[in-house]
């Protein structure tokens, strides 16, 4: 009874996990089966997240366990039996390899060391003991997730105390994305099974014969660039209007006033903008002809929003920036007509 | 259980101490009574599962020979013939334990293991009656999912590592159809969970006293709907007939298990009746009250244990065999429901197990959710009475509240009972201040900062 109680059995299990964390790490690396890879990378896994649960953090542990455990794994062995080769089957790892491998795998490793050994909380023995009761947290987790934070209700500072409203946030826009996943992965995999009629209706030129013509090139560019703009304008607009860029060079403070002094109509317009334009792309790329009107009218909306957003502003750049704006956006249309008057083939003959 | 045996033992070592004039002490955070209540646990636990494979093995014999007009078993072992399943046990270890020549022999031999200790430790995670639970989670419910999740892993592993192109099948559309069937089954364990706001099942069983009308199953009529929406998703994520497609023994030999014989053959079969009786006994907890019988009759009269109760008191023990008694009676009822339908439905194909995951099974569970939230968010009646919840919290409190008491005993140990009831109404306020009201959160602030 003595050498059992004499044991200290926090760090003989916390050894125990880690030593198996460890040795299934190794075991995945050392093999060359891609299917006990697999195997071994679960029983890594699963120890990993018996040391959340001695840490008291059962609901990490839990979710160790659902998501990289459960359905990472899963899904692995369902990608490899399906699409393994017999080259893959058994892996051969070149010299260069092992190499390559091993440079990124220590950098990511003194990243991480370099990262522990930084947070000064971690550097001295926890004075006082974990109570059970410090590993009930699933419920502030899941309010915390839902936007209220009980865990930081006597923040003092109003600026913290703003940012309290939970992981409300980007739980919802990781839960889109991976909605967005699911649903592009789901038509991917039916596009492929038919036989491609979606894609292969409207572009029916191969890959390798396809060359962009030098006003295809400016008008993707001119696209890109617009709505780079856009989103720039929008989110800076965001940024200086809702969030706390209280630092910051003296340039970007000044920008950001400019940005803060523009009426409060135009970022939702900007923000609409930005959404037609890219309802835009889809229109060009499905109807073509119809596409020149938008591609008129789209500019001519940005130029007279901007025009009467600098209205306020007395410098010259209240004539000159909304022209040299409108010029560039009509530059790619008054090409592409060009283009369809002299008879040369166009984009949009050749996609069709 | 820890405390009680180091409790135990050093009673024992006290009395050892006047016979024989030592100085043995143990504490109640002794690692002996730890080891000694985790050994008593998985000894239970695993009397559940194995002597539960063996009942219910020569269950379904009797059950297919009456829905098939024949008798079933009846020499072996007396009158109905109870000792089949042991006799046929006592075939599988004298059977030779065969390796195929092209099967990968570390997971081929594994894999049965994988299978049977993924369906044995969601049992951990089991209450099966107030408080009678080997690991008290405040994540039980979601944790019990994802350990039954891996079950599938051993099946794929042999699958795979059988080398036969018959296992090789049976283990893909087992991978498919589990992967594909956890999604509604999860949705409807969230239902539950979101209606009892907590993921402890000792909590949810509890919430759930009193007159049967107090299950959940009749909370509102999307909760009734869910729970035969659950159970089919049951029946298919345990891989029972009519979605045994793994198995398939009319077209795939006998799948993933073609290669397996013995005692490994027998493995897969106690975690395929293992999990039958888990998901069982988790859908009584989740929706027909766990440990709760139909009519509270230890609990009207004050004989059963409040909820979170610490002390140990006869008449509370008696009320939890009893309990004990109703789940397994529920989860027992849920499993042969499940035999019932095996020998009476024809087995699908693969495509319309699929259909029915994801054309009927996924709408059904969104929409049955959508309801039970509409039902909740609305406060439309429902036949369980409000007043039974207020007295339930989460384990969590409880053990707050133990471990205040603890400490408030510490540093005043000549008055004990004074400090306790002042650690309880501290106690008392967390539940307003994790209440999701935002208005009443500056007001809880300080105790719940305590608290938490």
């Amino acid at each position: 009874m003595i050498p059992l109680a004499m044991i200290n059995w926090h760090t003989f299990f916390f050894l125990f996990f880690a030593l198996i964390t460890c040795g299934f790490a190794l075991a995945v690396l050392f093999t060359s089966n891609i299917v006990r890879m697999a195997f071994y990378l679960t029983l890594c896994l699963g120890a990993a997240s018996g040391l959340f649960f001695l840490a008291g953090a059962e609901f990490i542990g839990a979710m160790q366990f659902m998501i990289y455990v459960g359905g990472t794994l899963v899904l692995l062995i369902f990608g490899v039996m399906l699409t393994a080769q017999q080259r893959f089957i058994s892996m051969e790892t070149s010299a260069s390899e092992w190499v390559l491998a091993a440079i990124v795998g220590s950098a990511l490793l003194l990243l991480l060391v370099r990262s522990s050994v930084a947070v000064e909380d971690w550097t001295e023995p926890r004075t006082s003991p974990v109570t059970l009761a410090d590993s009930k947290t699933s419920s502030p987790i899941g309010l915390a997730l839902s936007g209220i934070r009980v865990d930081k209700l006597e923040e003092e500072n109003p600026a913290l105390r703003d940012g309290m409203s939970g992981y409300l946030l980007p739980f919802v826009i990781v839960s889109v994305h991976l909605l967005v996943v699911l649903i592009g992965a789901g038509y991917m995999a039916r596009t492929k099974r038919r036989g491609g009629p979606i894609v292969a209706s409207r572009v029916s030129i191969p890959t390798t014969e396809r060359r962009f013509s030098f006003f295809e090139k400016t008008g993707l560019f001119k696209g890109m660039a617009i709505n780079a703009i856009l989103a720039v304008l929008c989110f800076t607009g965001l940024a200086s209007k809702y969030g706390s860029l209280a630092e910051g060079s003296n340039a970007l403070q000044k920008g950001l006033g400019y940005v803060a002094a523009l009426p409060p109509w135009l970022l939702p317009t900007l923000g609409v903008l930005f959404a037609v334009n890219v309802l835009l792309m889809y229109v060009v790329f499905s109807w073509q002809k119809w596409g020149v009107i938008g591609l008129f009218l789209v500019p001519l909306i940005q130029t007279w929003c901007l025009c009467t957003a600098l209205a306020g502003y007395e410098s010259p750049t209240t004539v000159v920036v909304p022209l040299i704006f409108l010029a560039v956006t009509l530059l790619p249309v008054v090409m592409l007509i060009g283009l369809i008057c002299s008879g040369r083939p166009s984009a949009w003959s050749r996609m069709e | 259980m820890a405390n009680f045996i180091n409790s135990l033992l050093n009673a024992i070592a006290l009395t050892i101490n006047e016979w024989v004039g030592s100085t043995m002490y143990l504490s109640n955070e002794n690692a002996v009574g730890y080891l000694v209540a985790a050994g008593i646990h998985i000894f239970l636990l695993i009397q559940v599962v194995a002597v539960g494979a063996l009942v219910f093995i020569w269950m379904e014999r009797k059950i297919a020979g009456r829905i098939q007009d024949r008798l079933g078993p009846t020499r072996v072992g007396g009158k109905f013939g109870w000792l089949q399943t042991l006799a046929d046990g006592i075939k599988l270890i004298a059977k030779e334990d065969v390796c195929p020549k092209d099967a990968d022999p570390m997971l081929f031999k594994l894999a049965p293991y994988v299978s049977f200790s993924a369906g044995f430790s969601a049992y951990m995670l089991l209450p099966f009656a107030n408080g009678w639970v080997a690991v008290a989670s405040a994540v039980g419910a979601f944790l019990i999912v994802a350990i039954l999740g891996l079950e599938v892993f051993g099946v794929i592993l042999a699958g795979y590592a059988s080398g036969s192109k018959w296992s090789l099948f049976g283990g893909m559309r087992e991978a498919a159809q589990v992967v594909s069937y956890e999604v509604p089954m999860g949705m409807c364990i969230v239902v539950p969970i979101m209606i009892c706001g907590t993921m402890d099942l000792v909590t949810i069983g509890n919430m759930q006293a009193g007159l049967f009308t107090n299950w959940l199953v009749f909370h509102d009529p999307f909760t009734f709907l869910l729970f035969w929406v659950y159970f089919t998703c049951a029946t298919a994520s345990v891989n029972r007939a009519p979605f045994d497609l793994a198995e398939a023994e009319s077209e795939l030999v006998a799948g993933f298990h073609t290669e397996y014989s013995g005692l490994r053959w027998s493995f897969f079969f106690m975690a395929e009746y293992g999990s039958m009786f888990l998901v069982s006994a988790l859908a009584s907890i989740l929706f027909f009250g766990g440990w709760n019988g139909p009519i509270p009759i230890f609990e009207a009269s004050g004989l059963a244990y409040a909820p979170g109760e610490a002390d140990w008191h006869l008449t509370g023990f008696i009320a939890n065999c009893a309990g004990v008694v109703n789940l397994i009676l529920k989860a027992v009822l849920g499993v042969t429901v499940m035999m019932w339908v095996r020998w009476t439905l024809p087995r699908l194909r693969i495509d319309q197990v699929m259909t029915t995951c994801l054309k009927y099974c996924v709408p059904l569970a969104a929409f049955c959710f959508l309801g039970a939230v509409g039902w909740k968010l609305a406060a439309l009646p429902s036949f369980n009475h409000q007043s039974m919840k207020a007295d339930v919290r989460e384990s969590w409190i409880y053990q707050q509240q133990r471990i205040a008491a603890e400490e408030a005993s510490k540093t005043a140990p000549a008055t004990p009972a004074e400090v306790k009831p002042v650690a309880q109404a501290a106690i008392a306020t967390p539940i307003q201040a994790i209440s999701p009201v935002a208005t009443q959160l500056p007001e809880a602030s300080v105790s719940g900062e305590n608290a938490l």
